[in-house]
């Protein structure tokens, strides 16, 4: 039987590395479903994941319990991931104007085949989450991917059950038509 | 749509309607066809979601997080070091003025007081001293 997460954390906090790696080990994946999501793979997503670990080993001593580690856990990755996400539109504005005359960037390239393989329909999923606003983006990824319910995702941001369905609302609203779009093109380059 | 519909559209996506609501809802579905037909695409959209690979990082992120948490330590305890570092020249100065000092006026201390005990200006302690106290 697993060790519970308590007991991991106590010894953790008593200076047991092996505790909080098993911790880190436990809750690897459902971080990494968190920033990535928010922020795409890549260097950016790996940070804010190594972050998100830091920040709880550097909290732990507060840490008492009253939500799971795995809520806490996806808690700070979230809002780091949020921060990031708004910092990375904030520079990508900063930087358009000097960039507008420059070639565009190529399209994600989809090829001709009849069925999109599951390669291209992640890619496909995970271009559309990115071009979500960034709250709007959190609830969906929450609530739609990682599985969790209005309660919990309420629990996780910090917000009104009531907030999570609205953001819910427009989060899948836009990605509805940001999908359909792309369905769209894809068609027309075939 | 209506925010009430809304309401209920994003609670049966996650299937979190009640049984009241859940009849409400599939009441609207039969009677109106906007609601109907934003809810299939709805669904669709869902389905697309779900049907995602989970992410992951790349292989041995737990070994990474753990270096990271390491060099964190290792940080606090050289910021320590730097911090207090700059405080050692003039600990050291205030402790030799102060023996200087305690030298100079070491008359004070009696004849038999060691030079350990003028620098430091600690009084002797003789049997007859501990006497005297304790009356």
């Amino acid at each position: 039987m697993s060790v519970p997460d308590q007991e991991l954390v106590e010894r953790a906090r008593a200076g047991d590395d092996g505790a909080f790696r098993a911790l880190v080990e436990r809750y690897e994946s459902q971080v990494a479903g968190t920033v990535i999501g928010m922020l795409g793979p890549g260097p950016d997503a790996e940070e804010v994941g190594q972050d998100a670990f830091v920040r709880f080993y550097e909290s732990m001593h507060r840490f008492r319990g009253e939500a799971s580690v795995g809520t806490y856990v996806t808690r700070i990755a979230i809002n780091l991931a949020i921060n990031a996400s708004k910092r990375r539109q904030r520079d990508r504005w900063r930087f358009w104007s000097r960039d507008r005359d420059e070639d565009p960037a190529p399209d994600p390239v989809i090829d001709g085949r009849d069925t999109v393989d599951q390669a291209d329909r992640d890619q496909l999923v995970r271009e559309a989450v990115q071009q979500l606003k960034p709250d709007h983006r959190a609830v969906v990824l929450l609530r739609m991917i990682e599985g969790y319910s209005t309660r919990e995702t309420a629990e996780v941001l910090e917000i009104p059950e009531g907030t999570v369905l609205s953001r819910l609302s427009r989060g899948m609203t836009n990605l509805k038509a940001i999908l359909q779009a792309s369905v769209t093109d894809e068609d027309g380059m075939q | 749509m209506k925010r009430e519909h809304e309401k209920l559209m994003m609670l049966a996506l996650g299937d979190e309607l009640s049984p009241i609501q859940k009849g409400e809802f599939e009441r609207l579905l039969g009677t109106e066809p906007e609601v109907r037909r934003e809810w299939e695409e709805l669904q669709a959209t869902r389905q697309l979601l779900s049907s995602a690979s989970p992410a992951a990082f790349e292989p041995f992120f737990a070994t990474r997080v753990m270096a990271r948490v390491g060099r964190q330590r290792e940080s606090l305890a050289d910021g320590l070091v730097r911090l207090f570092r700059p405080l050692v020249p003039a600990t050291v100065a205030m402790a030799l003025l102060l023996c200087a000092l305690n030298w100079q006026n070491g008359d004070l201390m009696g004849e038999g007081a060691s030079a350990l005990e003028v620098a430091f200006g600690m009084p002797a302690v003789s049997v007859e001293a501990a006497e005297l106290l304790d009356l």
